[in-house]
């Protein structure tokens, strides 16, 4: 197990990483998330040993890691840009680690072939860098990284250069991966899809903090904090009043701040029923309406109010159309 | 690095300059203010032959600036539009000129004079200050072309699309959006074309003929023709003074000089056909007129063509010691020692000024391209005058001409080392070291490698300054049997006779196609190591 104990990095006088905790189990993806600039990188590269601790503890197994060097931790890193070397074919670029750890030229060929293989790259151990797409390029450095078997491996925004066809294909491939090797990782990234595609466990990081972290379904059903709830893209985030005051009437929850999960409105069926007895759903004008293939996402405005929600439901609403919604109570999560 | 390789990779580099650059010069300044100190500098400007000497230094080198830039910045405009292929044809054809020997060049224009005419008669060009300007626009376009054009490439073309798309037209969009950005580029190439003009040698010896001296043709005169070593060294202590202005200026625009980002430029830069080919000619003309009449005089034989003077550089004439192709093979042979000193000793430097702590990385920085900016001939002279005498005497040594090269062709090593090892991308050394590289390895395995390109490039620009240098050469200790291609050619230029003049023009044949060949390898080696300008 990794454990990051209160760590904390600065730049002059701006503190980058401030005070984080927070344990990688073996074989476990944790996934780093948090805009840019949050100071994921930075935490990064701290764990790999590039980066000086200003306070605070990387160990794994109870070692603590502060007296090896990066070539001593047998910790792999891949680079947002890859960083290949520009320098050696796709080959020689795998085998590097296990070059510098003496392994045998013989068992290195395999080795890169196995890798090679892993990644869906077989034979291109020829191949100059410089012809890859950027798809085989983040392919290769994956390859590389795993090539030395490092327990623990750290990955840098590995998508973030990659268009949104080809990043949605690895990230389905990459958790695959890492689970047949076998290894714990830490992933960073600033887009929640990836996350939620890649993660064990979510650590969500906002100004070099750790604001919320946990499984990620828990996470996102329950962000705690408003922060957390915008950067995960909640957009439903409502005050509710001492008594349960809503703009569009009242709801039965704690006052305070809150977000309402984009699950919790269900479509009456007939408005006409509800007219009956009034109370029991809200009044919407539909505003935007997007097919999403299983599901519609639609925002609306309250007829009482003038509240503008967004939520996701089963059934087909127009644009114009106006409907009953019911909001269930137990999706909504106060939010400080 | 380990303690002991740091320590060679200091004290090397550090013991070549100081001894053979640092020394000297210090030298030539004691020398220079010695016996009734400033007096004899007072003297110097109280005559008004040397007040002229220095007054046309400066105007010559100023008129050789602006007009360079005039002809030099349209074509680095097109050089800059071009796609990358034609770019590295381009670069590899303008950098030709650029490091074809002084002498080789003088020659060439010698021929230009001759074969229409320009000797004498109502256009006379020969022996003129239009023969020493427009050899130097020759010279030195291909580092306007250079400087301006890769900063140009490098330029973010969507800024221009961008201000055309708010209504600016095509010469707004030049003044207001490209010029600002290309500034600080322009004036690096101008303080460069400025230095090389006021300490050129060759070209104004030969080309400006007796009447016309500068600063730099009189320490050569007092010297070595007149034997008055004062006078010489104090007309070197103004040269040194002026030279250290003008770097110190040099470096501070450098500094300011924004890094050129490589973006892939979009064509925005289209321009008229026939602005193209008015371009595309001018530069033919300039830069292929000298060459082809060289190669063409070279062959002249009375009314028809043969290959006679080439056949005789293998026999021995009356102003050489050696037969002509003699001196080739020495020329060579100093060459191949000035480099492999030079890239020794200007490798190891790299190391130093990219790794190295910060002070002792400014000083090598500094101190390593210092002999780039002093010229030749205060070089020359100040081994010359000082390596005369144990425990250093170097008279009799035939190495004294290889080390002198050598510390010219260091700079070259530097400023092409220190980029590429500054450019290397520190995520790869991150890589490495993650992947299980101690800090040792890591240079070997990446620093190493990536750096040799660089290595390369400049090794084959220190080969190709060894084999033209003449301003230092002329004034070092020679054996009769140990004569350097380029002061041969100087001896058969100076000698008037057709024959010999069509022997001098086939010996600068020769010598270009020497340097040409440097050229070629070094463009092959940088095109692959980057693809850039």
């Amino acid at each position: 197990m990794l454990s990051i104990e209160g760590l904390s990095v600065s730049f002059g006088d701006h503190l980058a990483v401030d005070d984080v905790s927070f344990d990688v189990a073996d074989n476990e993806i944790v996934v780093l998330l948090g805009p840019s600039g949050c100071g994921k990188s930075t935490l990064l590269r701290a764990i790999a040993g590039l980066q000086p601790l200003d306070s605070g503890r990387v160990s794994r197994d109870g070692e603590d890691l502060a007296p090896l060097a990066p070539d001593e931790r047998g910790i792999g890193m891949m680079f947002q840009d890859h960083a290949l070397f520009p320098h050696r074919d796709v080959g020689q670029n795998v085998e590097f680690g296990l070059r510098m750890a003496g392994v045998a030229s013989a068992v290195r060929s395999t080795r890169v072939a196995e890798m090679l293989e892993l990644v869906g790259l077989s034979g291109f151990e020829r191949r100059t860098v410089g012809t890859l797409s950027g798809g085989e390029a983040q392919r290769v450095a994956l390859a590389r990284a795993l090539a030395p078997e490092p327990r623990v491996l750290l990955l840098d925004e590995p998508l973030g250069s990659l268009d949104r066809e080809l990043r949605d294909r690895l990230v389905e491939d990459l958790p695959g991966v890492l689970r047949e090797v076998g290894i714990s990782a830490i992933h960073v990234t600033h887009d929640h899809d990836e996350a939620f595609a890649v993660a064990e466990k979510l650590v969500v990081m906002g100004e070099g903090r750790v604001v919320r972290s946990g499984l990620p379904t828990d996470v996102w059903s329950d962000p705690r904090h408003e922060a957390v709830a915008n950067f995960l893209g909640h957009r439903n985030i409502v005050e509710i009043g001492p008594r349960g005051e809503v703009p569009w009437g009242t709801l039965p929850s704690e006052p305070g701040r809150a977000v309402i999960l984009p699950d919790a409105a269900t479509v009456l069926a007939d408005p006409g029923d509800s007219a009956d007895r009034p109370g029991r759903g809200v009044e919407v004008r539909v505003v935007g309406s997007r097919f999403r293939g299983a599901s519609w996402e639609v925002d609306v405005d309250t007829e009482p109010g003038g509240a503008h929600l967004h939520f996701v439901v089963p059934t087909e609403l127009l644009i114009g159309q106006r409907v009953f919604l019911n909001i269930d109570p137990s999706r909504v999560r106060a939010v400080s | 690095m380990k303690t002991a390789v740091k320590l060679f990779a200091v004290l090397i580099p550090a013991t070549f300059v100081v001894v053979f650059f640092v020394y000297p010069v210090i030298n030539v300044l004691s020398t220079g203010l010695a016996g009734d100190g400033l007096g004899s500098l007072v003297d110097l400007f109280e005559s008004s032959r040397e007040r002229r000497v220095m007054w046309f230094t400066v105007w010559q080198a100023v008129a050789s600036t602006a007009l360079t830039l005039l002809v030099a910045l349209p074509a680095a405009a097109l050089v800059a539009g071009l796609s990358e292929r034609r770019r590295r044809i381009a670069r590899a054809l303008v950098t030709v000129p650029f490091v074809l020997p002084t002498v080789v060049v003088a020659g060439a224009f010698e021929g230009v004079f001759q074969r229409f005419g320009l000797v004498s008669g109502t256009v006379r060009v020969h022996h003129t200050v239009w023969a020493i300007l427009l050899a130097h626009v020759f010279f030195n376009y291909a580092v306007v072309v250079r400087t301006v054009g890769i900063h140009w490439a490098g330029l973010d073309g969507r800024l221009e699309e961008q201000a055309r798309l708010l209504g600016a037209g095509r010469w707004r969009t030049f003044t207001e959006v490209t010029l600002p950005r290309l500034r600080p580029a322009i004036a690096s190439a101008a303080s460069i074309v400025f230095l090389f003009s006021f300490t050129s040698f060759g070209v104004i010896l030969i080309l400006g003929g007796p009447g016309r001296s500068t600063i730099e043709t009189d320490i050569y005169r007092f010297a070595v023709t007149r034997g008055d070593l004062t006078t010489a060294a104090s007309l070197a202590v103004v040269q040194i003074v002026a030279v250290l202005a003008l770097i110190s200026l040099t470096t501070r625009l450098e500094r300011h000089r924004p890094v050129a980002t490589r973006q892939p430029r979009q064509a925005s830069l289209a321009v008229g056909r026939a602005w193209r080919w008015a371009n595309v000619s001018l530069m033919l003309l300039l830069l292929g007129t000298p060459v082809a009449v060289l190669v063409e005089r070279s062959l002249a034989v009375g009314e028809g063509y043969s290959l006679r003077h080439y056949g005789a550089l293998v026999h021995r004439t009356r102003q050489l010691p050696v037969p002509a192709l003699v001196a080739v093979r020495n020329s060579l042979v100093f060459a191949v020692v000035a480099t492999a000193l030079a890239v020794v000793v200007g490798g190891l430097a790299s190391l130093v000024v990219v790794h190295g702590r910060r002070a002792l990385s400014r000083v090598f920085d500094l101190g390593l391209t210092l002999p780039l900016g002093t010229s030749a001939v205060t070089i020359g002279f100040g081994i010359l005058i000082t390596l005369d005498e144990p425990p250093l005497d170097l008279r009799t040594s035939w190495m004294i001409i290889p080390i002198a090269h050598a510390l010219i062709g260091v700079p070259f090593v530097v400023r092409t080392m220190v980029p590429v090892l500054r450019g290397i991308d520190n995520s790869l050394r991150e890589v490495a070291a993650v992947l299980g590289a101690a800090p040792s390895r890591v240079r070997r395995e990446i620093d190493l490698p990536i750096g040799s390109r660089g290595l390369v490039v400049g090794a084959g620009f220190a080969f190709a300054v060894s084999i033209g240098e003449f301003g230092a050469t002329s004034f070092l200790p020679r054996h009769s049997d140990s004569i350097t291609a380029p002061i041969a050619l100087f001896r058969l230029l100076a000698t008037p006779g057709q024959l010999l003049q069509g022997q001098a023009m086939a010996l600068a044949v020769v010598l270009m196609v020497v340097v040409a060949l440097a050229v070629v390898a070094i463009e092959s080696v940088r095109g692959t190591a980057d693809g850039g300008l």
